[in-house]
C-alpha cells in the first residue's frame, strides 16, 4: 500500500535544543500510528511539523508521495491533513454548526454577504450521521460535555475532508468509558480509510488503538513496533532510553511490586481533616460537591480518583479556604474552621500545592526569595529572608541556585521545587497537592512523589488529586472516587484495579 | 556580549526603555520644529530658560512637578498591584475641592489647618478609590471602567453642582471671583524662597510621597504582597493574600495620591488657593503619562515628574516671538513618549538587533518563535 | 406634547457623535480590543473633519476627512495593541494623550484658530422644522443607519461571525486557519471609522465650529454607552440616545428655571450617564457582561 503521509528526515531546533531530530515514517491509509514519548521528547512539534504549524529546519513532508511544503496550518488543511488539539479551540457562544464551519463558512456574496446557516447545519449534520458522532447542530457549545465539544473539535476536521486525521493527548481529559468511546471512534475512522496519528502517553489505551507504535526520546524516532505482541514495558523503556529508571505511566506488573514504596510506618494514628457532608458550587454556581465526607489521618496519603469536572478542584479549594461551603463542616485537627479562609487554614498548617504552577501557585514576576517569603506571614526582614532562601534552595536543589532569579526563569521541574519548598518547608499538618507531576519529566517526578511521602512520614496528612491512576496506586494509601460531586466508593491502593477504579469514576457503582 | 552582562544589561531594561522612548520623543520633536522653520536650539534654551532660570521659574517648574509626583504615584501604587488607575483625575478635583472647603471654612493655627485639608483631601480621593476597588472587589467590576466613570461623575459633581452651587464664593461678586472661596491664610504652604516665587512646601511632601512609595513597595509586606497580587491574583489567593482587601486598600492610597496632589496645588497657589469655575487642567491623565514613562517605579516618576514639571513651566517662553512656538510642545512630546512607551516592543526590536545575533551562542535556548499562522508583526 | 417634540429633535441633533463613537467602540470590543483611545479618536475625528471643510469649503469632504483621520488613529492603535503588543489600555491611553497635544499644536499653527476656536465651518445639509430650529438630518440618518448595518453584519455575515468569534476565543478563530491579528487590525480600523465619523459630527452637525476642548469627555461617554448597551450595536445606540435625553432634559429643566432647577443640581443631572453604567455594572440595573476575550492580547503561544 502506498502511504498516504510521509516524514522524510525532518528536523527542527528551538535555540540549542533540537526538539526533532531527523524523524522519518510512513503512514498509510487504514492505519492508526501512535507516537509516544516523555514529555519533551517532541511528539507536539512533530505534529506541528506535518501539520504546518511550524517549518521544518530540514527533511521534507510528502504527501501522496508528492513533496509538499506548507505555507500555513490553512495549506496543510487544504490538502487534506486535519488536528484535534489538545486544548479545545471552541467558542463557546456560538453553535456546533457556527463552531464547525468557522473560517471556511458557506456563503453567497463574499465574506459580507449572507451566511448560510442552513446549508451549514445541513452539512455538519450529514457528516456527524455518516461519521457515528450524534450531536446537534444548533447547540451552543457552551452547554455541551467535554466529551461532545472534542465531538464537535472531530467533526470540524472532517467537514474539512481531513484523509489524515492527528490528536494530541485526545484523552487528558476523559474517563474510562469515554475514552473507550474515542478510541472506537479512531477506530472507525482507520476503517473508513483515513490515516490517524494519535499522541498519547498513555501506553495500555496506545496498545489498544493503534496499528503501529513510533516511540519518539528526544527528538529521535527510536523505534516503530507493530502494536500486535508489543509490551508496555519495551515501550516504557525506549522512551526513557535507560533501563534503571522507574518504569512509570504503566500498569504494574503486581501490586506491592518492586517498584512499590517500603511500607509506611505510622506514629500516633490521629484525624487531621475531618470533613463532613461537605457541599459547594462552582464557578458556574451549579452543585459542585454534594456530600462528601472524609477523614485523613496523620501519616497518611490519600488518592482522589475521577473524570475532570467531577468536583476534585473544589474539593481542594474547599480544603484550603478558597471555595466557601454552602453546608457540611471542616475540621483541622479538631478545630471548626468551616468558615475559614485560606489565610487562616494557612496559620493552621494547610499546604496547597495547587493544579497550575506557575499561574496558580507561584509568582513568575517576583524572585525566588519573594516567592519563598509569601508562604507565611510576618514583617519583611532582608537579610533573613535571603538567608531562607539559600536554606530552601539548598534543601530543594532549586537549580540555579541565585534567590534573586525571577521565578518564570526557572524550568517547570524547578519551578515545582520552589512551590514545594514554600509549601512543604512549614512542615505542614495537611497537604492538598493537585497534579503535582504534571507536565514534568520523570525525575521531576519521582523527585516530587519522594517529597510527598517524606510530607507523609513526618506527620502530614496529604491529599493527593491526580487523573493518573498509576501514580495513585503507586504512593497512595487508599484512593477515593469522586463522581458527579459524591464519594463513589473507597478502595486501599493495592486493590484498586483499573476496572473497579473506572466503574466507580464512571458513577456505576455507586 | 558575555551571558552574564547581558542578563544585568536586561535586567536594567525595564528602566532604561523609558528613557530611551522619552529621548527618541524629544528627538522627534526636534525634528518637526526644524521642520517648521524654527530652531530647536532656541527651543531648548526657552525650556530651560522658563523652567530653570531662577526661582521664579523653579517656582513655577516645582509646582507643577509635585501635582504630577503624586498624580504619576496614584497610578503607580495600584499598577503594582496589577490595578490601573485611571481616576485620577477625578481624585485630583476631588483633592482640590476639599482643601478648598476645609482651608476656608476652619479656622485653625497654619499647620494644623494644612494638616486638616490635606487629610479632608486625601480621604475624598481615597473614598473615590475605595469605591473602585470595592466594585472590583464584591461586584467584578473592571477598574478602568469605573474609575473613568468616577472621573467624570466627580468632575461633573464639582464643577456643575458645588463650585457653582454650595461651595461658591459667596461675598464677591461673582464676575471677578469665580469659583469658590479663597482659602485662609493659615491654610497658605509656606514658601520657602521668599515672595517672588512660589517656590513652597509642596515639593517637600512630594519628595516625602516619593519615598514613602518606594519603601512601601519594596520593603514592606504590604508592598510585597500587592506586587505578588500583580504578579498573579490566582496565586495570591492561593497563599492567602486577601485579595479584595488589597485591591481596595491600593485603589484607595492611589486615590488618596492623587488627591494630595490637587491639594497641594491648590494650597500652594497653584489656582490662586481657590477651586476655580471651569477647571480644566488635565493633571490626572497626565499622571497616567508620568507614571508609564516613570515605568511604575516610584523613583521614575519622581524622575518623569520633574522632567515634565519643568517643561511644562518653561513652555510659556516658547511663544516668545524669537523661538514662535506653540505652549503645547511639551504636551506633544509627552504623548509621543507614552505612543513609544506604549509601543516598546518595537523599540526594543530596533536596538536588540546586535544582541539577536549572538542569542546562539548564549547558553539559554531561544523561545520557540511563534507559529506560521500568525506571523510576528 | 410639544416638550416631547423638542426632547426628540434635541436627541437627535446631540446624540449622534456619541452614538457613532460608541459604534466604533462596540465594533473593536466585540473583536477583543478594548477601545481606551475614542476619546483621541473623536478628537481627531473633529479636527481635520472641521480643518478639511474650511479648506475644501465642502462638509462632505471634512466628513470623509474626519473618518479617514479616525481611521488612521485606530489603525494606530491597532498597531500598538496587536502588532507591538502593547497593553491595550496603556495603548488607548497614549492615543488619547497624543491627540490632545497634537490638535492643540495643529489648530493654532494650521488655522491659526485665536482662543483656540475656529472659523465657522461649512454646516452639513439639515431640515428646516420651523419654531423647533434646524435638524441636521445627515447626522441623525447616519446615527439610526450604520448601528443598524453593523448589527446584520455581525449577526448574518461569515464576517460577523470570525469577528464575535475573535472576541470571544482567539484561539478558535486561528486554528481555524483565520488571521486573529489580520481580523483584529481591521475591527480596530473599522472602530476608528466610526469614531471619526462621530468625531466629525461635532463641528460639522452639531457646534457648527471646531473647538480646542472637544470632544471635551464625549468619548468617555462613548465608552459608558457601550458597557451600558451590553456591546451590541443597537444597545449602545439607545444608551447614547438615552444619555442625550437626559442631557436635554438637564437644559430644559435649567433653562426654565423652575423650582426643578432649584431642587436637583446641573452638576446631578450631567453625571447620571455615568452613575446609571457604574450601576449597570455593578449589577444593580442589570448585569453587563463583557465579551469573554475583551482586552486580552492574543499570544499564539499561551494556552
Amino acid at each position: 500500500m502506498t502511504p498516504i503521509l510521509e516524514a522524510r528526515g525532518l528536523s527542527r531546533s528551538f535555540g540549542e535544543l533540537r526538539a526533532v531530530d531527523r524523524v522519518s515514517f510512513a503512514l498509510a491509509a487504514g492505519e492508526v500510528l501512535a507516537l509516544v514519548g516523555e514529555n519533551g521528547a517532541g511528539k507536539t512539534t512533530l505534529l506541528n511539523l506535518l501539520l504546518g504549524f511550524y517549518r521544518p529546519d530540514e527533511g521534507e513532508i510528502a504527501l501522496d508521495g508528492a513533496v509538499r511544503r506548507w505555507r500555513s496550518p490553512a495549506d496543510a488543511e487544504a490538502r487534506g491533513l486535519g488536528m484535534v488539539h489538545q486544548h479545545f479551540t471552541l467558542v463557546e457562544p456560538l453553535t456546533v454548526a457556527e463552531n464547525v464551519v468557522l473560517g471556511r463558512e458557506p456563503r453567497r456574496f463574499g465574506l459580507a454577504g449572507p451566511f448560510d446557516r442552513r446549508r451549514a447545519e445541513r452539512e455538519v449534520a450529514e457528516v456527524a450521521e455518516r461519521e457515528g458522532l450524534p450531536i446537534d447542530p444548533r447547540g451552543r457549545v457552551a452547554e455541551l460535555s467535554v466529551a461532545s465539544r472534542q465531538r464537535v473539535e472531530i467533526l470540524k476536521v472532517l467537514w474539512r475532508g481531513a484523509r489524515v486525521v492527528a490528536f494530541d493527548e485526545p484523552t487528558g481529559a476523559l474517563g474510562p468509558a469515554e475514552s473507550e468511546a474515542l478510541c472506537e471512534t479512531v477506530r472507525r475512522l482507520a476503517r473508513g480509510g483515513r490515516a490517524v496519528l494519535f499522541v498519547s502517553h498513555k501506553l495500555r489505551e496506545v496498545l489498544a488503538v493503534a496499528s503501529r507504535v513510533a516511540v519518539l526520546r528526544a527528538g529521535r524516532l527510536v523505534a516503530t513496533l507493530d502494536a500486535k505482541g508489543a509490551e508496555p514495558e519495551r515501550i516504557a523503556r525506549l522512551m526513557v532510553g535507560d533501563a534503571s529508571a522507574p518504569p512509570t505511566g504503566l500498569p504494574r506488573p503486581s501490586p506491592g511490586g518492586a517498584a512499590s514504596p517500603p511500607p509506611r510506618s505510622r506514629g500516633v494514628d490521629e484525624i487531621v481533616l475531618r470533613l463532613s457532608d461537605a457541599a459547594c458550587r462552582d464557578d458556574r454556581g451549579a452543585p459542585a460537591l454534594r456530600g462528601v465526607s472524609l477523614a485523613l489521618h496523620t501519616g497518611e496519603i490519600v488518592g482522589v480518583a475521577g473524570v475532570d469536572g467531577n468536583g476534585q478542584r473544589e474539593l481542594a479549594e474547599v480544603l484550603t479556604g478558597l471555595r466557601p461551603l454552602d453546608a457540611g463542616r471542616l475540621e483541622v485537627e479538631g478545630v471548626d474552621l468551616t468558615f475559614a479562609r485560606a489565610r487562616e487554614l494557612r496559620a493552621r498548617g494547610v499546604a496547597h500545592v495547587p493544579e497550575d504552577r506557575l499561574r496558580g501557585g507561584l509568582f513568575g514576576a517576583l524572585s525566588v526569595a519573594e516567592n519563598l517569603a509569601l508562604g507565611s506571614p510576618g514583617p519583611l526582614r532582608r537579610r533573613r529572608l535571603v538567608a531562607e532562601a539559600a536554606a530552601a534552595i539548598r534543601a530543594y536543589d532549586i537549580r540555579p541556585p541565585e534567590p534573586g532569579m525571577r521565578a518564570s526563569a526557572l524550568s517547570g521541574g524547578n519551578q515545582q521545587k520552589l512551590l514545594l519548598a514554600r509549601e512543604l518547608g512549614r512542615r505542614p499538618k495537611l497537604v492538598v497537592a493537585v497534579h503535582p507531576t504534571r507536565g514534568l519529566d520523570l525525575n521531576a517526578q519521582a523527585l516530587v512523589r519522594a517529597r510527598l511521602r517524606e510530607a507523609a512520614a513526618g506527620g502530614a496528612a496529604v491529599l493527593l488529586v491526580s487523573f493518573d491512576l498509576d501514580e495513585l496506586r503507586e504512593i497512595a494509601d487508599r484512593i477515593v472516587v469522586l463522581c458527579a460531586g459524591r464519594v463513589t466508593g473507597e478502595a486501599a491502593a493495592r486493590e484498586a484495579t483499573d476496572g473497579r477504579l473506572g466503574l466507580l469514576m464512571s458513577g456505576a457503582a455507586a | 556580549m558575555t551571558p552574564r552582562a547581558r542578563a544585568r544589561w536586561l535586567a536594567q531594561e525595564p528602566l532604561l526603555l523609558p528613557v530611551l522612548a522619552v529621548g527618541l520623543a524629544f528627538g522627534l520633536c526636534a525634528v518637526a520644529i526644524a521642520a517648521l522653520g524654527r530652531s530647536p536650539l532656541l527651543a531648548a534654551e526657552a525650556l530651560w530658560d522658563g523652567g530653570l532660570g531662577g526661582l521664579g521659574p523653579l517656582g513655577e517648574s516645582s509646582l507643577k512637578a509635585t501635582a504630577l509626583a503624586f498624580t504619576g504615584l496614584a497610578v503607580a501604587v495600584p499598577y503594582a498591584g496589577g490595578l490601573f488607575n485611571i481616576g485620577a483625575q477625578g481624585q485630583f478635583v476631588a483633592g482640590a475641592i476639599a482643601a478648598a472647603w476645609i482651608g476656608a471654612a476652619l479656622d485653625l493655627p497654619g499647620p494644623l489647618l494644612i494638616g486638616a485639608a490635606l487629610a479632608a483631601a486625601f480621604a475624598a480621593g481615597a473614598a473615590l478609590g475605595a469605591l473602585a476597588g470595592f466594585l472590583k472587589a464584591s461586584r467584578g467590576v473592571h477598574e478602568v471602567i469605573s474609575t473613568i466613570l468616577l472621573n467624570w461623575i466627580a468632575i461633573h459633581l464639582v464643577d456643575s453642582w458645588l463650585v457653582v452651587g454650595p461651595l461658591h464664593a459667596s461675598g464677591s461678586s461673582g464676575f471677578s471671583h469665580s469659583g469658590t472661596e479663597a482659602v485662609r491664610s493659615a491654610a497658605h504652604l509656606p514658601l520657602l524662597a521668599g515672595p517672588d516665587s512660589r517656590l513652597n512646601a509642596g515639593i517637600l511632601f512630594a519628595a516625602l510621597g516619593i519615598l514613602a512609595a518606594a519603601l512601601l513597595l519594596r520593603r514592606s509586606r504590604f508592598g510585597l504582597e500587592l506586587r505578588a497580587l500583580g504578579a498573579s491574583e490566582k496565586a495570591a489567593r492561593t497563599v492567602g493574600i486577601p485579595v479584595g482587601a488589597r485591591t481596595i486598600q491600593a485603589l484607595a492610597l492611589g486615590g488618596g495620591l492623587a488627591a494630595l496632589g490637587g491639594a497641594l496645588l491648590l494650597l500652594g497657589g497653584g489656582t490662586d488657593y481657590r477651586f476655580p469655575e471651569n477647571y480644566r487642567d488635565p493633571y490626572g491623565f497626565d499622571g497616567i503619562a508620568i507614571a508609564l514613562i516613570g515605568a511604575g517605579d516610584p523613583v521614575g516618576v519622581a524622575l518623569a515628574a520633574a522632567l515634565f514639571g519643568v517643561l511644562r513651566a518653561g513652555a510659556v517662553r516658547l511663544q516668545d516671538p524669537e523661538v514662535g512656538l506653540h505652549r503645547s510642545w511639551p504636551e506633544i512630546a509627552q504623548g509621543v513618549a507614552v505612543v513609544l512607551v506604549a509601543g516598546q516592543r518595537l523599540l526594543r526590536g530596533l536596538y536588540r538587533l546586535p544582541l539577536r545575533q549572538r542569542r546562539t551562542a548564549s547558553a539559554a535556548p531561544a523561545p520557540a518563535p511563534p507559529p506560521l499562522a500568525s506571523p510576528p508583526a | 406634547m410639544s416638550e416631547l417634540t423638542t426632547l426628540v429633535v434635541s436627541i437627535l441633533a446631540f446624540a449622534p457623535p456619541v452614538a457613532l463613537a460608541a459604534l466604533g467602540g462596540v465594533l473593536s470590543e466585540r473583536a477583543g480590543v478594548v477601545n481606551l483611545g475614542l476619546e483621541g479618536i473623536m478628537r481627531f475625528g473633529a479636527f481635520f473633519g472641521a480643518w478639511a471643510a474650511l479648506a475644501s469649503q465642502s462638509a462632505w469632504v471634512g466628513l470623509s476627512a474626519g473618518a479617514l483621520a479616525g481611521g488612521a488613529a485606530g489603525a494606530l492603535l491597532a498597531a500598538l495593541a496587536i502588532f507591538a503588543e502593547a497593553d491595550q489600555i496603556v495603548a488607548g491611553v497614549a492615543l488619547n494623550l497624543l491627540a490632545l497635544g497634537l490638535v492643540t499644536f495643529l489648530l493654532e499653527w494650521a488655522l491659526g484658530a485665536a482662543g483656540g476656536i475656529t472659523d465657522p465651518v461649512p454646516a452639513l445639509p439639515s431640515l428646516s422644522l420651523g419654531g423647533l430650529g434646524r435638524l441636521p438630518w445627515v447626522a441623525a440618518a447616519a446615527m439610526l443607519l450604520l448601528p443598524a448595518l453593523a448589527s446584520l453584519l455581525l449577526a448574518k455575515t461569515p464576517l460577523g461571525l470570525r469577528w464575535r468569534a475573535v472576541g470571544e476565543n482567539p484561539r478558535a478563530v486561528a486554528a481555524a486557519g483565520v488571521s486573529v491579528r489580520g481580523l483584529r487590525f481591521f475591527a480596530v480600523t473599522a472602530s476608528g471609522v466610526a469614531a471619526g465619523l462621530g468625531g466629525a459630527l461635532l463641528p460639522l452637525a452639531v457646534l457648527g465650529r471646531f473647538e480646542d476642548r472637544m470632544p471635551a469627555g464625549q468619548g468617555f461617554i462613548a465608552l459608558a454607552a457601550v458597557v451600558f448597551g451590553k456591546w451590541s450595536p443597537l444597545g449602545a445606540l439607545g444608551a447614547a440616545v438615552f444619555f442625550a435625553g437626559a442631557e436635554a432634559l438637564q437644559i430644559e429643566i435649567s433653562s426654565s428655571g423652575g423650582a426643578l432647577a432649584a431642587l436637583v443640581p446641573r452638576g446631578l443631572f450631567l453625571a447620571l450617564p455615568y452613575l446609571l453604567t457604574l450601576l449597570a455594572l455593578a449589577g444593580f440595573v442589570g448585569r453587563a457582561v463583557p465579551p469573554a476575550a475583551d482586552g486580552v492580547p492574543w499570544d499564539p503561544e499561551a494556552r
